[in-house]
């Protein structure tokens, strides 16, 4: 069997959101795959950098045939802090701001835990410098292509990487779910909707499509996927995400 | 020939021009080395590897020769601007505390946040690893650009591709080792921060004395012939002064 590692984010952490209901993450693309016969290692973790991939893809990608790395967006801090017994990243001003307001860890939150993530809000507001970031990210993705030039690499969305982003298989989701709703697809899905029976932020179905488009890849040795105009679900939109 | 040279205040006189004798300005390696030669010196006090590759990107191909000093790994790549424009680099927790404290009340309330927001990062929030990974990656830039660039780190840490070469502050230490009784254990490099803290600067430019600056003057112009960054360090560079004509006691 072909060994096949995937870095990233939530684009392909099939746990991502689904502490109450796991079954859905058998239904994540990188599973999917599993199930096509590749044995696959999952290191994608969910709010995270794309310092933390390049980490775990520069210590274990020799183990592997084949690499799939999902390029997350520059500029996430790049640790994560223990609330309770759960690992969470602050990879956005706005996800840092969440947790310190949120009821669900407001219990959790120690006085010294609040001290870093303002001290961490106070570094994307006043201290990050985008150029720096941007020029450290493009280097980290060269420098992946260079270990590894049989790397599927793939944006996230744009600026993340040359090439096809998985965020157009969130537009094709709204194209499918929504077709009388283009505007949707230009939105921020995280503050226009919340994700219920999605997993790696897509529909299941999409997720399908995903699988497909990565065993291709991984066939030609490139990312160059053809995405559908449409595809058909089997429920209707509110089953998959619940509007703001 | 046309030089250009790069890094930090071991390569920047200029914050030296209001405090220190223009003799002793006049005996910094850069200063000497444009005397003969057409050198840009693009070095910034307490500036960032990063903000020296920003200035190296579209420069680089005017020189016949790159001397390029690498300043240490997790310097904050930004810098903030006074009232009158000047640029001001924040390279430590340290220092962001002392302007806050010699210059707050001048400072508008943005700016004074900035700095403290900085200082907080250095003492909270910076990422070792990711700052090392940054530094390797920008070195490696770097050499790809320019195979020929002479690259020179004040420190050996973190980069390990820069492990094996001499660094400014070895000179450093050969300067404080000729004050040393024969008897005495020799400094190393691990006594730098003991030494740093112990004395302050007095007569000295870019962090050398002008006797070290001498020497590493002339490292400097054999390296440009050579085309190698390998010098022959000394046991101990020689001054004719007692240590405390180049530094005082904090």
């Amino acid at each position: 069997m072909t060994k096949l590692a995937i870095y990233g984010d939530s684009w392909a952490d099939c746990s991502h959101g689904h502490w109450q209901t796991p079954k859905l993450e058998q239904l994540g693309w990188p599973n999917l795959l599993r199930d096509r016969g590749w044995l696959v290692d999952n290191f994608a973790r969910t709010g995270s950098s794309l310092h933390y991939s390049y980490q775990r893809f520069v210590t274990t990608h020799p183990a592997y045939d084949r690499i799939i790395f999902l390029v997350t967006s520059p500029g996430r801090w790049t640790r994560s802090i223990e609330v309770g017994d759960r690992l969470y990243c602050i990879n956005s001003y706005d996800s840092g701001d969440w947790l310190l307001k949120s009821d669900l860890y407001r219990k959790q939150l120690t006085p010294e835990l609040r001290d870093l993530i303002k001290r961490v809000l106070d570094f994307y507001l006043y201290v990050q410098d985008m150029e720096f970031e941007k020029t450290a990210h493009d280097l980290m993705v060269a420098e992946i292509l260079r270990i590894r030039p049989d790397a599927i690499v793939i944006p996230i969305s744009k600026g993340c990487a040359p090439g096809t982003g998985m965020i157009e298989y969130q537009n094709l989701f709204v194209r499918s779910v929504w077709p009388d709703r283009p505007d949707l697809a230009k939105v921020q899905a995280h503050r226009t909707w919340e994700e219920i029976g999605c997993i790696c932020h897509m529909s299941p179905e999409i997720n399908k499509v995903v699988c497909e488009s990565m065993r291709a890849a991984l066939a030609l040795g490139k990312w160059d996927p053809i995405i559908p105009d449409r595809v058909e679900h089997e429920h209707p939109a509110d089953y998959y995400v619940r509007l703001f | 020939m046309k030089i250009a040279i790069y890094g930090d205040s071991f390569a920047d006189y200029k914050p030296y021009t209001t405090s220190a004798q223009r003799s002793v300005i006049e005996s910094a390696w850069s200063y000497q080395l444009a005397l003969h030669h057409n050198v840009r010196n693009y070095s910034l006090s307490g500036s960032s590897l990063y903000w020296s590759m920003k200035q190296f990107e579209p420069s680089y191909s005017w020189a016949d020769r790159v001397v390029f000093i690498v300043t240490t790994a997790g310097r904050y790549p930004g810098h903030w601007l006074d009232s009158q424009g000047l640029v001001h680099t924040i390279s430590s927790a340290e220092q962001a505390h002392d302007q806050l404290t010699s210059q707050g009340s001048q400072l508008d309330t943005h700016s004074q946040r900035q700095i403290q927001a900085v200082r907080d990062w250095y003492m909270w929030a910076r990422v070792d690893e990711f700052e090392i990974y940054a530094h390797d990656l920008m070195i490696a830039r770097i050499r790809t650009l320019r195979p020929d660039a002479i690259i020179i780190p004040i420190n050996p840490y973190g980069n390990a591709s820069l492990s094996h070469l001499v660094t400014t502050t070895d000179y450093i230490i050969r300067g404080f080792r000729s004050w040393q009784a024969p008897s005495d254990t020799p400094w190393t490099y691990d006594d730098y921060s003991q030494l740093y803290q112990q004395y302050e600067e007095l007569r000295c430019v870019c962090h050398f004395t002008q006797q070290v600056n001498q020497v590493f003057l002339e490292d400097i112009i054999q390296a440009l012939d050579t085309g190698q960054w390998a010098p022959s360090l000394p046991d101990s560079i020689p001054h004719p002064e007692p240590r405390d004509y180049y530094y005082k006691q904090r």
